[in-house]
């Protein structure tokens, strides 16, 4: 019976994973039609995505750069949807955590290794904080999480924005047109070879992965959270108190966020640009890897590099083949459609079984 | 200085404009939680539907019926896409929402490409907007009519569309089905009402109020397209009908309010006050009005629960 029990499960997890993949699938081939569509070529269309994303040294190291703020956007959604909370905040909270690496990380005095965690550690306050707003509102005053997390977004990007523009604008600047903060020279973090532009951001996000994955798996508090995202009213029945479950989901998830926001600038930007992270549409990216993987952190993982691939693939595709590399995000919003609904294709299929057994 | 007449028959002028495509919206995302189904897809569609609008208007040569008649199709299109994926496929709705939202921001990028060549803006001598209607009563009382100027016929259809859905809502049978609906799923498929075809029918339907919005966004007070021309308008819209209570007429009221912080946040750029500062206005605006409308429920629910006490001694 038991082992009966874990094959099931194991085919469960099967056909999670092949959803995802038929989405995947099913997106490439839709943006292969719009290609076609538009007059271009679309099997090199594709390809390129593919090779300018993963088939070469310089395209993975490319992808993985790519991947690490997408990792903790992933992780971040991954443990507030994952509990049910629909929080969309991860694009503020990465903003302030970034915000922040740019304004402390030239303040302190000291070696790199100790600026580089005073730093980090800072960004991770102001991400939680920041939720901590978002969360309080929508907890005391039963606003919509969503709506308040999007709005907050844009109060961040603002925000973000003014101090950049006004306060901390780099005064040495060679371009006046460029909105950055001055250039943080001690304290950045290395890359992992010279070479490729990865740096150890992503060991990090790695180290995360693994951190949350055992938090979700391996802990009461990520029991209580998964419950509470299951069935809210059982977990309240259950004993689970919702409300203090979802603070701590919430700042978990906006520290992991706005560390992300400061691996970004203390490892590949070096500084705060003004909407260096609300373009690149990190905070999508990364809700659509935690829904592709179902919430779980190692999915996220994949996910993400995937999706990182993709759009580093786009970006070489619009220079080789002047293909908008908007079509990745297209891709992208097609997948993410396509993996909720897959519930329902699932559905019957189960039924069926159940009452084949009966 | 600040309250002389001009000043504030400009600032009630472009309210009057700003409120529009935020009362569209709302009573798009009213009509649909009024049939049960939530739609936050209001910005994906305003986005589409402004850009096929632009589209349409360059290659018929400023064909304006055309070009509103595209954006309402267009729009109509996304919000069946929607309705497919949330009822047929009982997709979750914030999910699909937000991909349609995302997604439209990349396809009208992608597409401004093919079409036009540029990314970002696009601006071209040839694009005809909206006319604008000149108030009757412009020779009578030109003070008061300056307040109207700017306005299209779109914005006077918005404040119709309010009393039409509300006679649609509450006094015809078909709305009554409706409502029925978004109380009680269950109770309305047991009396026979075909719930999802309705719900199906209701945000397809929705659809025309988003494109209209678009419309006003590309082809209104301005003759452009912007990338995410829509900038967050749409989450606005479903505050707005949250606060409304997905009433017609407190809908209206509800976007009202939007419309004025987003004009006096626009207004404000003249001053010495940071653009940053002023933009994020409307925003802020949101979260307070939320918080706001949840203590004046609460105060209301207490007094409520105090008086029944009372004659309960």
């Amino acid at each position: 019976m038991k082992t009966k029990l874990s094959i099931k499960n194991f085919f469960q997890h099967f056909s999670d994973i092949s959803y995802s993949l038929i989405a995947v699938v099913i997106g490439l081939i839709f943006g292969a039609i719009i290609m076609a569509a538009t007059g271009f070529n679309p099997i090199e269309g594709i390809f390129g995505l593919i090779k300018g994303g993963f088939l070469s040294p310089y395209a993975i190291a490319s992808t993985f750069t790519r991947a690490t703020p997408i990792i903790f956007a992933g992780l971040s959604a991954a443990l507030a949807w994952g509990s049910g909370y629909s929080s969309m905040g991860a694009q503020g909270q990465m903003i302030m955590g970034a915000i922040t690496a740019a304004i402390v990380a030239p303040l302190i005095k000291g070696p790199a290794i100790l600026v580089v965690i005073v730093t980090l550690a800072a960004s991770m306050v102001a991400g939680a904080l920041f939720s901590l707003i978002s969360a309080y509102i929508s907890a005391k005053y039963d606003a919509y999480l969503l709506i308040i997390t999007l709005m907050f977004n844009y109060v961040a990007d603002y925000f973000a924005s003014y101090l950049t523009n006004y306060v901390f604008l780099d005064p040495y600047a060679l371009d006046k047109l460029a909105i950055q903060t001055q250039l943080i020279e001690n304290g950045t973090i290395p890359r992992i070879f010279s070479r490729y532009t990865t740096h150890y951001g992503f060991i990090v996000a790695l180290l995360c992965v693994a951190i949350i994955a055992f938090i979700i798996n391996k802990t009461s508090f990520g029991y209580k959270a998964r419950m509470s995202g299951l069935n809210p009213n059982f977990a309240e029945y259950g004993g689970i108190e919702s409300r203090k479950t979802m603070y701590k989901v919430l700042l978990l998830s906006g520290a992991i966020a706005g560390l992300g926001g400061a691996l970004e600038v203390l490892g590949s930007k070096f500084r705060y640009v003004d909407k260096m992270i609300t373009s690149p549409g990190y905070s999508w990216s990364g809700i659509t890897a935690s829904l592709m993987s179902n919430y779980s952190a190692v999915g996220v993982l994949i996910s993400s590099i995937f999706l990182a691939g993709i759009t580093v693939g786009g970006s070489s595709i619009e220079l080789m083949m002047s293909i908008p590399s908007e079509i990745t995000l297209i891709i992208q919003g097609i997948i993410t459609m396509l993996v909720t609904a897959k519930f329902v294709i699932r559905l019957p299929k189960f039924s069926k079984k159940e009452g084949a057994k009966k | 200085m600040i309250f002389n007449f001009e000043y504030i028959s400009a600032i009630i002028s472009s309210t009057l404009r700003m409120v529009s495509p935020i009362l569209l919206c709302s009573l798009a995302a009213a009509l649909c939680s009024k049939a049960g189904v939530f739609n936050i897809a209001m910005e994906g569609c305003m986005m589409i539907s402004a850009f096929f609008a632009i589209v349409v208007n360059f290659y018929s040569g400023g064909n304006i019926m055309l070009s509103v008649l595209a954006a309402i199709a267009s729009s109509m299109a996304v919000s069946a896409i929607l309705a497919f994926f949330i009822i047929k496929l009982k997709a979750s709705p914030v999910v699909v929402g937000m991909s349609i939202n995302t997604a439209s921001s990349a396809v009208t990028t992608f597409f401004m490409y093919i079409f036009f060549k540029t990314k970002g803006l696009f601006q071209h001598p040839d694009l005809v907007g909206l006319t604008k209607i000149t108030p009757f009563f412009a020779d009578a009382f030109p003070d008061l009519a300056q307040m109207f100027f700017g306005l299209t016929f779109i914005d006077y259809l918005s404040w119709v569309l309010v009393v039409v859905i509300y006679i649609f809502l509450y006094k015809t049978v078909l709305g009554y089905r409706i409502r029925a609906i978004g109380i009680n799923q269950e109770a309305a498929k047991s009396l026979g009402t075909p719930v999802e075809t309705y719900q199906f029918v209701t945000m397809t339907m929705s659809g025309i109020l988003c494109g209209l919005a678009g419309v006003l966004l590309s082809m209104g007070s301005v003759t452009l397209f912007i990338q995410n021309i829509a900038s967050g308008k749409g989450y606005i819209a479903m505050t707005a009908n949250n606060l409304g209570k997905s009433h017609p007429v407190g809908v209206f009221f509800a976007s009202l309010f939007f419309g004025i912080s987003q004009a006096v946040g626009s207004f404000l750029q003249q001053t010495q006050l940071k653009g940053q500062i002023t933009a994020s206005i409307p925003y802020v605006a949101t979260i307070l009005a939320s918080i706001f409308e949840s203590i004046r429920y609460r105060r209301l629910r207490e007094k409520k629960i105090k008086e029944s006490m009372k004659l309960g001694n």
